[in-house]
């Protein structure tokens, strides 16, 4: 369990202005506090074991993602062959992990393709559509809650309806529509996850910002004649930075996870590999009817580790966000 | 005067026919549950080797892997041996309504393959393929071949009389395209009954809807106690109104079996009065037809069918222009009753093979349902009332049909039931017939899993030769692939055996000639025959003058 | 501002929701590539044929038109014609509908039960190994996705041990009876089995989390130690006191979860060839059969618009201090 207050100071107050020299600029200002708040938030996610345990899985998912053509032994779409002559493919090839003299670690799919390269290579496809679409959604949801957040009035109504127009939307049809429309590729799934993602965000991170409003510090920035934008980068965002966090977390799993599905259904990206079009086209050509277990197994092994560790992380920073559920 | 007859009938043919089968074949072999029937682009494809999308110098366009797996598969390899060929190509997967109209109707690939249609004559479809007239955008010559020789060959066969000298110029037709190679057959796909042998036997195939046809089912005997025929397919049927369907075989089917016609096909493509409403016909000029109808037959609903109803049906289709009958409408100016029993049919022009083209296709419907009914295309039937062997029962839409037999019916099928249930799954589709839960398999999919399980004691199979192969087709309107020497080449390099052999698992024949083996004497064997070999389409490019830049990518010969 | 003011207010903004839904729908749908009417017209018709099926269905008005005319159906719930089937679309989602709903109320009530109560436990016995095996249970749950699951049962529990039927709502070559017939038939119940289980198991994690998040804050309030002053027994303490003061982040998160569940119902459907509204709507995209896939589309959001209304209600009657505002 994360242990209290032991910095001495919670991130849920503001940062004491005052200590502030004359010849530090305010950009470094800026940076000072934004690197103190995220050592105090890895100081507290770190404590706990499965944050630890994850954070390590997603660093490993990482380096195999960066490092994929060094990991991979094929390249993830090329038939193979058995020889350099005739046109014999090597479909359907058992693993060389359970002993087959094969040369193909997980063995090959129906078409021939290496389905441990596969499997490496899926790892960028699923951390780019995690981390891209996280980045943004959490991004665009928290720029947005701030704003409606601290202006109130009609701009908050606008943007808050927008919100509620895109709650009206069902996540996995409008995804499937949006990219029925624009074609099936890796970007435009990422895509159209972020053009609906961000609307949670944008919700909690508004309510935050309502009542942040209303503290002292916030009110004796007005009175200084602080900016809006400085208010909203210096003394709103930073307190409401563990919901982003909490709220990009659970942004990787899901953009992971509805990858998957839409790929499932067939409307995946058909030059890039990714778990979910591995799962699809195991099914296509019947894996499990045949026993190829090994095709159908991996991919939602690795879909499975990599979303739990995103929500097990969510779950970190939800512990710092509300300390009661310590 | 019986040539001409026989070419325009299969004008009919193909045009109605085609479509139906050719939806059909293209649905073949998808294994993914909904997007069986229309998938959009999914699963690993474009394997060239960095993997990279369709950005070559020429595109070859791809269904979906869940929607065709082997043919997707396929292509695939197909543009490999391109690529190392040195050609720059990329492969493009579409959805297939795309696919069909950016190759058929934009004219906008370089490379294209899919499942041809089935068709009853096959001058009459090359003759829509190739024709020079044809090359505006939708009107059928998407290859873009044109060869004005060819043009007179076919218009010279289609007119001519005598069926022997249609035999020599059918040869000569096949020797010239299998020369120029405009289109080239893959494989030559087989029409398979695959079914449950403890349950049902005796499957006689016709020659356009293969193992589904009125013929097969009239013929079938069923075995040990079983009375029900327990077929799939893979999505939901769309409509019950025999009117306003699309023409996919997954409706005709059905209804061929509801329905009556006033003349049935046996297992010879001839017109059979035994198994036919009418039981006799006479052709009374150039433009009349008698019928004479059976008078003891009923409709379903128990009222009778008579002259009238046969009458009302060819007045009524052709008055309301229903589009799925519109080129059969153009040929019937009238229907009378004479007596009885006999309907007169005026034709708007002269149709030798009028029982081919039209009496075969026109579904008789009851006058006592339909007269009240406008725009009959967008009705919305319900429960259909027909008079064919097989009545409706339920249709419980997305998982199942069902029809009861009509005991009444002067061919009677041998079984009581037969429903459909649908099922996208391939794997359930075996467990189903193994186990006899299913008893045959109307789809018919050509993969590993009819190879592992033809020979499971349950399980009986036919095969026979049908006149449909999956083609290639490059699309000459892009340069160089005009070039007759760049597309024999391509041909050389199409790995078709392997294709068989390893993705179709040896099911299918190689494909060798535009015209097949089913169509009998028009066949020939003796036309060009291509090796399989990167090395003879090397050779034969380098000796027309091409050749290889640095990176191995190949240039064309320049003009000057 | 009183509580009729802001039931008005509501209305007024589900109103409006619904109309962006459905203008954003119709705009997107005619976005899409390909002819719509080589979907509809065989391409082997005679041009006058084809012409007039094109303006039977409209689709040769200018855009304005099509889309004045989309909304004054959508006001009397009249999606059109199938461009394949010419049924009515209320008629296809009269068809599909009660499917899904059937699958997704069996497996979200018994997911609801079952994670609530897993939830209540897990917060009293907060820190026990107990908790732990259960948070990490609720978390696998959400974290394989459900079409995963249900192959890997189908895979097992179907094809290997052949206890459960492979596909569809009821066994092959029985249909034909009413809808209500079938849904009180043991061959019904047994088809409904694996894909509720499977749902079932998924829908589980987030009440139980939200339940179990919701236990500790009330547990942390003082009149739980009042409760345990007076000597009360524990199990009435967690489930009577406890338990009922925790419950209300759970009704409005399960209204809107139901509609989410709803809207996502189509990979459960796909998996076990369950004919719902779901596969029914990517089916209609894919063909682009406008008429289907807009009807369908729009009953989904329209029941996550709804959901999300009655939750908004249910928040303020349930919480005393929800102003309304």
């Amino acid at each position: 369990m994360a242990q209290e207050e032991q910095t001495g100071r919670s991130i849920f107050t503001d940062l004491d202005d005052s200590s502030s020299s004359k010849e530090i600029s305010k950009w470094q200002r800026t940076a000072r506090l934004w690197r103190e708040t995220l050592r105090d938030h890895w100081g507290k996610l770190t404590d706990e074991l499965s944050v630890k345990l994850s954070l390590i899985t997603v660093a490993a998912f990482v380096l195999i993602a960066i490092f994929a053509p060094f990991i991979a032994t094929h390249p993830p779409l090329q038939r193979q062959y058995q020889s350099d002559a005739g046109i014999i493919m090597d479909k359907w090839a058992e693993p060389a992990i359970l002993g087959a003299d094969t040369g193909y670690i997980l063995g090959t799919t129906a078409e021939g393709f290496d389905i441990f390269s596969q499997l490496v290579y899926g790892t960028r496809a699923a951390l780019m559509v995690g981390l891209i679409a996280a980045v943004f959604t959490a991004g665009i949801g928290t720029l947005v809650g701030l704003i409606a957040g601290y202006y109130g009035g009609k701009v908050d109504d606008a943007l808050m309806r927008l919100v509620d127009f895109l709650y009206g939307m069902p996540l996995l049809p409008t995804v499937i529509v949006l990219v029925a429309v624009l074609g099936p590729n890796l970007w435009n799934i990422i895509f159209a996850l972020i053009v609906l993602q961000w609307r949670s965000t944008a919700r909690v991170i508004r309510s935050q910002a309502l009542s942040l409003r209303e503290r002292p510090f916030v009110k004796a920035a007005e009175v200084a004649g602080a900016g809006d934008w400085h208010i909203i980068s210096r003394h709103l965002a930073p307190n409401v930075l563990p919901m982003t966090f909490l709220y990009g977390s659970f942004g990787i799993a899901w953009a992971i996870l509805a990858e998957a599905g839409v790929s499932f259904i067939g409307l995946g990206d058909p030059n890039t590999v990714s778990w979910g079009t591995m799962l699809q086209a195991s099914r296509a050509y019947s894996a499990l009817e045949f026993g190829a277990w090994w095709w159908f197994v991996p991919p939602g092994i690795c879909i499975g580790l990599l979303v739990i560790s995103g929500f097990l992380i969510g779950r970190g920073y939800e512990e710092i966000t509300n300390p009661k559920l310590q | 005067m019986w040539g001409l007859t026989i070419d325009i009938v299969m004008v009919e043919n193909t045009n109605r026919i085609s479509r139906r089968s050719f939806l059909k074949a293209t649905t073949a072999g998808s294994a993914v549950g909904m997007t069986a029937l229309a998938g959009c682009a999914g699963g690993g494809g474009g394997d060239t080797s960095d993997g990279a999308g369709s950005e070559g110098a020429y595109t070859y366009v791809n269904n979906a892997q869940s929607y065709n797996p082997p043919r997707h598969d396929a292509i695939n390899v197909i543009a490999d041996q391109f690529s190392e060929l040195g050609l720059d190509v990329g492969v493009d997967v579409l959805e297939w309504g795309t696919l069909f109209s950016r190759v058929s109707e934009e004219y906008d690939y370089s490379f294209a393959t899919w499942h041809t249609f089935f068709v009853s004559e096959p001058v009459t479809e090359l003759n829509n393929l190739f024709n020079s007239a044809n090359t505006d955008p939708g009107q059928g010559n998407y290859s873009g071949y044109e060869n004005p020789d060819l043009d007179e060959m076919m218009a010279n066969y289609l007119a001519e009389p005598d069926e022997n000298t249609r035999i020599e110029q059918c040869h000569e037709i096949q020797r010239l395209l299998m020369d120029e190679v405009p289109m080239m057959p893959i494989t030559q796909m087989p029409q398979a009954a695959i079914y449950n042998s403890n349950q049902v036997g005796n499957w006689q195939a016709d020659l356009a809807n293969g193992f589904n046809s009125y013929w097969t089912m009239i013929n079938l005997e069923m075995k040990g106690g079983e009375n029900t025929l327990k077929g799939y397919w893979p999505e939901t049927l769309s409509t019950m109104n025999v009117l306003g369907h699309n023409d996919e075989s997954k409706h005709v089917y059905q209804f061929n079996m509801l329905y009556d016609f006033l003349v049935q096909l046996n297992n010879e493509a001839g017109p059979d009065p035994e198994v036919s409403l009418a039981t006799d016909w006479e052709r009374v000029d150039e433009t009349t037809m008698e019928y004479t109808i059976r008078t003891d037959h009923s409709w379903h609903d128990g009222e009778d069918l008579t002259a009238e109803d046969v009458a009302f049906s060819y007045n009524y289709i052709s008055e309301n222009e229903v589009p799925l009958y519109s080129t059969q409408s153009e040929y019937i100016d009238t229907a009378e009753v004479v007596d009885q029993e006999t309907v007169r049919i005026n034709m708007a022009e002269p149709l030798g093979p009028f029982n081919l083209g039209v009496a075969n296709l026109i579904p008789i419907i009851p006058e006592h349902m339909w007269a009240d009914r406008e725009n009959p295309s967008q009705q919305n039937i319900q429960e259909p009332v027909g008079s064919g062997p097989m009545m409706f029962e339920y249709w419980e839409q997305g998982s199942e049909f069902a029809m009861t037999r009509f005991d009444e019916h002067f061919a009677p099928v041998s079984f009581e039931r037969r429903f459909w249930r649908v099922i996208p799954e391939a794997s359930t589709v075996w467990e189903n017939l193994i186990n006899g839960d299913l008893n045959y398999e109307p789809f018919g999919r050509i993969d590993r899993s009819l190879d592992q399980n033809q020979d499971n004691e349950n399980i009986g199979t036919t095969f026979q030769t049908a006149p449909t192969f999956w083609m290639f087709t490059p699309n000459e309107r892009q340069e160089p692939l005009g070039d007759k020497q760049l597309r024999k080449a391509l041909v050389e390099a199409i790995p078709r055996t392997p294709i068989v052999d390893q993705i179709l698992f040896g099911f299918p024949e190689t494909g060798s000639n535009i015209v097949s083996s089913a169509f009998g004497d028009l066949h020939t064997e003796d036309v060009t025959e291509y090796e399989e070999s990167q090395e003879a389409a090397r050779s034969r490019l380098e000796e027309a003058g091409y050749t290889w830049d640095d990176n191995d990518t190949l240039q064309a010969p320049s003009d000057d | 501002m009183g509580k009729a003011n802001f039931i008005i207010r509501r209305t007024i903004q589900l109103v409006v929701t619904l109309w962006a839904v459905g203008t954003v729908l119709f705009g997107l749908f005619r976005l899409m590539p390909g002819d719509p009417t080589s979907y509809v017209v065989s391409s082997q018709m005679t041009q006058e044929a084809r012409q007039q099926l094109i303006a039977s269905y409209g689709l040769d008005q200018p855009l304005h038109i099509q889309y004045i005319k989309f909304l004054e159906n959508l006001i009397v719930l009249e999606f059109g014609q199938s461009f394949h089937s010419n049924e009515p679309v209320t008629d296809i989602i009269v068809t599909y509908l009660p499917n899904t709903l059937v699958l997704m109320l069996t497996a979200f009530i018994a997911a609801y039960l079952i994670g609530i109560t897993l939830g209540v436990l897990s917060g009293w016995y907060r820190g026990s190994r107990f908790e732990r095996s259960t948070v990490i249970t609720a978390l696998v749950a959400r974290s394989v996705p459900t079409f995963y699951v249900g192959l890997i049962v189908l895979w097992i529990f179907g094809a290997g041990l052949g206890v459960i039927p492979m596909s569809g709502m009821s066994d092959l070559g029985t249909g034909g009876g009413s809808f209500l017939e079938m849904m009180f038939s043991l061959d019904f119940l047994h088809h409904l089995l694996a894909p509720a289980l499977v749902l079932g198991f998924y829908f589980m994690g987030y009440p139980l989390l939200i339940m179990r998040s919701s236990m500790l804050e009330v547990l942390s309030e003082d009149f739980i130690d009042v409760c345990r002053a007076k000597g009360l027994k524990e199990r009435t303490i967690m489930f009577k006191h406890a338990a009922r003061n925790a419950l209300l982040p759970i009704v409005t998160a399960a209204a809107i979860a139901l509609g989410y569940a709803v809207g996502g119902s189509v990979l459960i459907e796909t998996v076990f060839a369950w004919p719902g509204i779901g596969r029914e709507m990517v089916r209609a995209v894919l063909r682009r059969d406008f008429p289907v896939a807009q009807g369908t589309f729009m009953v989904l959001a329209t029941t996550i618009i709804f959901l999300n209304f009655v939750a908004d209600l249910a928040y303020g009657y349930l919480d005393p201090r929800v102003t309304y505002d």
